[in-house]
């Protein structure tokens, strides 16, 4: 298994000092907003049509088709449109926009340019998460690096286009990641998401048509305006084309972010590409997709990784995580971890995902501690699925999963945390160390 | 306010600069965010007094400029130490001994989690995933990283903020 490094082309030379990601002279001479040329002597429609032929699908989370995004945003009579670049990476365990951020910055304002010509938008933002505010000044500065070299600003290399980026910061809330609460969070509310309908394609930030992709989503766009979508869709498998950025965290000896072709095999990832499971311990357990995904166990990761294979699985691929824990860890206490940060960050606008996940969390931990019965097994399947069914966004829905897979690939931890059988890493007292 | 460990005063003119800050969105209370933003490069809390400034130059009312600071988790309203803490509470962290660093730091500073040092220097609070999960465990301290933490490391790391060693 090997980096195929398409988004992460220039990352060597960064590590190395040659190469500096603020300056967009620097990006220039590296083939950089190559793509962004060649779309804009493209129309709206050719652009689209580019994207679908390259099989892009989005990085954040719902792998929804990004050609389709773009359509439901374009045409209209509507003046003002906006292109959103959401980098309010909260998921735990993901940092892979960071890193593209910090490595190349312009490749992600390129993406979103192209967007912009896509759909008739002249404004873009980027909303950055708090917690990466130390980012700010580079971000800045590679912008307005960019508007000098005529790579953003007033009429784009000499093509009449206008295309202007702001950046705007977060302020510390995960479901702020969620599209409409991130308009509400810009307009200067509370970060609550929306009743949807109506849709941010038609009403978004602002109440205008708003296209909002993640950071790694459009930073594909750019090298598949530049070599082509027809390369591009060569790149992965049928259905999950392309390179994906994964963040490896947890108990693994080699941790990080690693780009790979869509498709590769969960197994040999952790086996072979990170050198296995650290200090000399066992697998336990693999969740993939930040603390919203599934968490499966050490018999199951013998899979491919792609978008619907992982879906299919009860999961989710989304941003790429893969978290790894050994036998060194109660899957309960993981589990209540999981539900603790949902707990925190859960906004309170809607019931189910306000007092469910209270709920969740409450049973668990008593699970978790030995005084926890088979009927609190019986409870939280039936409150996963009211959760599931009722939650007004992608916070409260996406709780349930790691507790459904979960509860089905671990029952015997759970039996036996219930019988008062605690695993030898609980110790005497169950989760109460 | 009563519920202060410690008095905290905003500096008048640290509020002179929040005011110019904020009287530049008059009526614009859809810039809420990027004033706060703002604001927080210059002072560490919206206190009481920021807030209130705030509400005044930008035309909106407090509970306004509250309800959006309230909600989020790197915006506070109570006095912070000169120095934040943040600890990663999410999971790559959790199973790589976060739980043992986040003791040795309520050691050494002699407080626990959501507490303030009686000299007003030290905040420790618990913070959602950093995206530092390279390096898990991992800590900001204000808007500094550090990572591969372990007990003895953290210590270390602690002391150069005790005596007053680290870089503004």
């Amino acid at each position: 298994m090997k980096e195929q490094l398409v988004l992460l082309r220039n990352r060597e030379r960064y590590e190395k000092g040659e190469y500096n990601p603020i300056d967009a002279k620097e990006y220039l001479a590296c083939d950089g907003f190559a793509g962004l040329k060649r779309a804009l002597k493209m129309s709206s429609d050719e652009i689209i049509e580019e994207v679908k032929k390259s099989g892009l699908r989005g990085r954040g989370g719902a792998g929804f088709p990004t050609w389709k995004k773009f359509s439901f945003c374009s045409g209209g009579d509507e003046s003002v449109k906006y292109v959103v670049c959401n980098a309010d990476e909260g998921e735990p365990g993901t940092n892979k926009d960071r890193v593209l951020l910090t490595v190349d910055p312009c490749a992600v304002f390129e993406g979103m340019a192209i967007a912009g010509k896509a759909i008739g938008s002249h404004f873009g933002f980027i909303y950055l998460r708090a917690e990466y505010a130390y980012m700010r000044p580079a971000l800045l500065s590679a912008i307005e690096s960019c508007r000098q070299n005529n790579c953003l600003g007033e009429n784009i290399f000499g093509s009449g286009f206008d295309f202007n980026i702001e950046l705007r910061m977060g302020n510390g809330a995960y479901v702020c990641g969620e599209e409409t609460a991130l308009f509400e969070s810009m307009e200067g509310k509370r970060g609550e998401p929306r009743f949807r309908p109506p849709y941010p394609a038609t009403h978004g930030l602002f109440g205008k048509p708003t296209l909002l992709n993640n950071v790694e989503t459009l930073a594909n766009l750019a090298p598949i305006f530049n070599k082509g979508a027809e390369w591009y869709s060569t790149l992965g498998v049928p259905g999950s084309t392309g390179t994906k950025l994964f963040t490896v965290s947890g108990n693994v000896n080699r941790r990080g972010v690693f780009e790979l072709p869509m498709g590769v095999n969960l197994k040999e990832l952790i086996f072979e590409f990170c050198g296995g499971v650290n200090n000399g311990h066992n697998l336990l357990a693999v969740q993939t997709g930040g603390a919203s995904g599934a968490i499966i166990n050490a018999d199951q990761v013998d899979m491919s990784l792609d978008i619907d294979n992982v879906s299919a699985s009860g999961g989710r691929l989304a941003c790429g995580t893969i978290m790894v824990f050994s036998d060194k860890n109660c899957i309960v206490d993981i589990l209540l971890n999981d539900l603790e940060f949902f707990v925190d960050e859960s906004c309170g606008k809607c019931t189910p995902c306000r007092e469910g996940g209270m709920q969740m969390c409450r049973r668990v931990k008593k699970i978790a501690v030995g005084k926890g019965s088979v009927e609190d097994l019986r409870v939280l399947d039936e409150l996963t699925e009211v959760i599931n069914n009722t939650a007004l966004c992608g916070l409260g829905s996406s709780s349930t999963v790691p507790v459904v897979s979960c509860m089905k690939n671990f029952k015997s931890a759970f039996l036996s945390h219930i019988d008062g059988d605690f695993c030898p890493v609980c110790g005497a007292n169950g989760g109460e160390a | 306010m009563s519920d202060n460990s410690f008095s905290y005063r905003t500096k008048p003119s640290l509020l002179v600069e929040v005011a110019k800050i904020a009287s530049a969105y008059k009526g614009r209370p859809d810039r809420l965010n990027l004033v706060c933003t703002e604001v927080s490069q210059i002072v560490e809390v919206l206190s009481y007094d920021v807030a209130s400034v705030i509400a005044r130059e930008m035309g909106i009312s407090l509970a306004d400029v509250y309800n959006y600071v309230t909600f989020y988790a790197m915006l506070s309203t109570k006095p912070h130490g000169k120095y934040t803490i943040r600890m990663c509470k999410s999971a790559p962290c959790h199973v790589s001994g976060a739980a043992d660093v986040i003791r040795a730091i309520e050691e050494q500073l002699g407080i626990k989690v959501g507490e303030t040092t009686e000299d007003g220097r030290f905040t420790i609070e618990y913070c959602p995933c950093l995206g530092n999960c390279d390096i898990a465990p991992s800590i900001l301290i204000n808007k500094k990283v550090y990572g591969n933490l372990t007990p003895e490391k953290v210590k270390d790391i602690l002391k150069v903020y005790i005596r007053g060693e680290a870089e503004e």
